[in-house]
């Protein structure tokens, strides 16, 4: 007995001394890792920073990670971020918060959220805002309380006469949302809480992701005034298999246009969006389909599926990705967390970790089929003019063609391939439904006939270090294109530490009748690219040793066995932001 | 009127031999369903038994099988439900924790056979994922119950509510198994 005892206590220790949290949540808690209180290390201590972006969203230092509840207010966009403010491990969880007149120039803040009452003493974690009517903000949040379970908390603007909003108060009837004895929530599942949209009658809804064993799905909440919510007794949508659902978003899209819609829109020419974020996978997929607001429930159109065999948004490091409607353009607006790649010794070497995407307008395609997402364009004003401009050149099999003129590290580039005939292209088969085994098993060293062809990114002059971005075109049996399109980071780098996992996607278009098209934003260490004018995304994180900075540079290449024509090729020096 | 009584008798005989031949025909090709339906399930020999002892298992289908398998559960929750009713009566009015105990625990197990009653509506819609959902909350119920004994220190549990546990939860796990085989061959 006395020795059973001495090897629980034991065990105790151990747990207790690697800092282990007994609940399942998703973070790994690093209690070794955060900086010292009395040791504030600046950034300007970590004075070899190759990897610092230019023109991306992160904070001087220290980790971040989910987009949080982004906005517009009174003209001026509001975006949150989970910030750990003491390291560059996820801990210590607040909500930062920063403003911007265009998305893309930002200015800091003090955190607006962070633990203060007993509902949220354990942690802030993600949520989202919802504007009430009279452009009145509110937001709702995750909190972890003092037994650490999942809450779901309200804070709102101190004094709505700030068009910064820099100070956010809490509810005393915090939680409004909670886990307990009669709802039977998992409270280590029941995170995240999406916009909320109103009916027809007046009642709001909110969402929020949970799971039962790997079951995943999307728990309902009703309310009258947004303080009172009773739980509705079906959830909004659930699929097996698919584990916990994180970030869920749930917003309707315009089937006859490209504007965004506010999200408690309904109507005949209007679709909907449930998106998830899988813990078990680490990326976000998303369906179409129909919400019926009487019975409120979402069903998918047939063909789509909830997890690893749907559509993605990018098919790249993208994660907890979070849209917003932009009431003053119109656009509904994606913002993702794109997290680093290196090894977690690599982050707290160099101090910080996590940027986040450009953000991007997303709409319905025109097929319905897909949603589409483009850079929004307020990022072209930091293009520097004029471009380097090629036109009609034609790149013979094996060529390597050097674009020079650009700040390579920090660059816009969009090519477009001109095909007239597939007849050279390797045959495609149909159990190649993989695209990223695909891309791993073809990758950019393997010649085709109409393919490898695209960009070289972040390459260093003597070929040892590089990132290709290309397409590879087959033809079916019937003769009809396929059109993959592939991140190859194999060679990214020379660092073997950092994670060089190659992704790729199939583009649905027809390169014979519409112009390939491929635009990467090249911006040191992250790489964000829209294959088919946005209808494939796939943003990669690489670390060169060598094709860092003035040392980068930038090719168009053809590996392919035959030649192809490059119509357009424009690249753009891209002048740095106001990062935060 | 010895030889009517023995004629009639063989008559009777006869019949009987017929009558208990023919279902035994049906009955093999339904049991070729009901072995293949459960050889999908995490326990075949609970899943043969209960689905062999229902008559209707004969004239159905696998959906409908699963709607029978739905039904053994909801029967298995109800009677444990009403066998905690039972206990909290019998036991003696100054045990308060464990009578609170039991009270829960009668809840949690009326709520599992509530949620398998859903289950059994979206079989019929052929809304699986839901199905799953609630018959993944009806096998977390007797979870919830176990609870309430953790949390009540110097209250067992049960050996009779471990076994009672044990067997909804099994239930419930061919019940899952066999929405995964109709949505994986359709």
């Amino acid at each position: 007995m006395a020795k059973f005892s001495l090897c629980l206590l034991l065990l105790f220790a151990v747990l207790v001394g690697h800092g282990i949290v007994e609940l399942e949540a998703t973070h790994h808690i690093y209690s070794r890792l955060q900086t010292p209180q009395n040791e504030t290390k600046t950034p300007w201590d970590y004075r070899f920073q190759p990897y610092r972006t230019g023109y991306h969203f992160q904070p001087p230092w220290h980790w971040i990670n989910d987009p949080n509840g982004p906005m517009i207010y009174k003209g001026i966009y509001h975006l949150f971020y989970q910030y750990n403010p003491k390291g560059a491990v996820w801990g210590n969880i607040v909500w930062a918060h920063s403003t911007s007149r265009d998305l893309i120039n930002w200015f800091p803040h003090p955190p607006t959220i962070f633990p203060s009452q007993k509902s949220d003493v354990n942690g802030c974690w993600s949520g989202s805002a919802t504007i009430l009517p009279g452009e009145k903000p509110v937001i709702l949040y995750t909190g972890i309380d003092p037994d650490k379970k999942q809450v779901q908390n309200i804070a709102y603007p101190k004094d709505l006469s700030d068009p910064y909003l820099k100070e956010w108060v809490k509810s005393d009837k915090n939680p409004l949302m909670a886990p307990d004895n009669v709802n039977n929530i998992n409270a280590s599942s029941f995170r995240d809480p999406t916009t909320a949209w109103q009916g027809p009658d007046n009642i709001w809804r909110v969402a929020i992701g949970s799971k039962i064993n790997d079951l995943g799905f999307a728990i309902l909440y009703k309310s009258k005034d947004f303080l009172n919510w009773v739980k509705a007794k079906r959830p909004l949508h659930a699929t097996r298999h698919t584990g916990m659902w994180e970030c869920v978003d749930f917003y309707p899209v315009a089937t006859n246009s490209q504007c965004g819609l506010d999200t408690s829109t309904l109507g005949p020419n209007v679709k909907h969006v449930l998106k998830i974020s899988l813990d078990d996978t680490k990326h976000d997929y998303y369906t179409i389909g129909s919400y019926n607001y009487t019975t409120d429930k979402y069903t998918p159109d047939k063909g789509l599926i909830d997890g690893d065999a749907g559509l993605k948004y990018d098919y790249g490091k993208f994660y907890a990705s979070k849209t917003f409607f932009d009431s003053a353009k119109n656009r509904r607006i994606l913002w993702g967390w794109i997290n680093e790649s290196q090894s977690v010794a690599d982050d707290i070497k160099k101090g910080w970790a996590g940027v986040q995407a450009i953000p991007r307008n997303i709409y319905l395609d025109g097929s319905g089929k897909q949603l589409v997402q483009w850079p929004v364009s307020e990022l072209e004003q930091l293009r520097s003019s004029p471009p380097v401009n090629v036109f009609d050149k034609r790149l013979e099999a094996g060529e390597l063609h050097e674009v020079t003129g650009v700040t390579a590290a920090q660059a816009d580039v969009e090519i477009t391939f001109e095909i007239t005939d597939i007849s050279k292209a390797e045959e495609y088969r149909p159990r190649w439904t993989h695209a990223q085994w695909l891309c791993n098993t073809k990758n950019a060293s393997v010649r085709g006939g109409l393919g490898p062809f695209g960009l070289r990114v972040l390459a260093s002059s003597d070929s040892q270090e590089y990132t290709s971005v290309f397409f590879r075109v087959f033809k079916k049996a019937d003769n009809k294109p396929v059109v993959l399109m592939c991140s190859d980071q194999s060679r990214s780098s020379l660092n073997e530490d950092n994670d060089k996992t190659t992704y790729g996607a199939f583009v649905d278009v027809d390169p014979i009748k519409e112009k390939l098209s491929l635009r990467s934003l090249i911006d040191h260490s992250i790489v964000e690219s829209f294959g088919g004018s946005g209808r494939a995304c796939i943003t990669a994180r690489v670390y060169p040793i060598t094709a860092i900075e003035d040392k980068a540079r930038l090719y168009a290449f053809n590996n392919a066995t035959e030649g192809v024509t490059i119509s357009t090729l424009s690249a753009w020096s891209m002048k740095k932001a106001q990062i935060s | 009127m010895g030889s009517s009584i023995f004629l009639f008798t063989l008559f009777i005989a006869f019949h009987l031999l017929i009558f208990r031949q023919q279902p035994s025909i049906f009955a093999a090709a339904d049991m070729n369903l009901i072995q293949k339906t459960c050889k999908n399930t995490k326990y075949y020999d609970l899943c043969v038994s209960s689905l062999k002892s229902n008559p209707r298992s004969s004239s159905v289908d696998t959906k409908g099988l699963a709607n029978i398998m739905v039904g053994v559960g909801f029967a298995n929750a109800t009677a444990t439900s009403s066998y905690l009713s039972s206990q909290l009566l019998s036991t003696k009015t100054n045990d308060t924790t464990l009578k609170k105990v039991l009270k829960e625990c009668a809840d949690k197990y009326t709520y599992a056979g509530d949620s398998l009653q859903a289950s059994g509506q979206d079989l019929a819609t052929e809304d699986y994922d839901y199905a799953y959902l609630h018959i993944s909350a009806a096998a977390d119920y007797p979870n919830a119950c176990h609870n309430a004994f953790r949390r009540s220190p110097g209250l067992a549990y049960p050996a009779e509510l471990a076994r009672r546990e044990d067997g909804l939860k099994q239930i419930c796990d061919v019940v899952l198994g066999i929405i995964d085989h109709i949505i994986s061959s359709s």
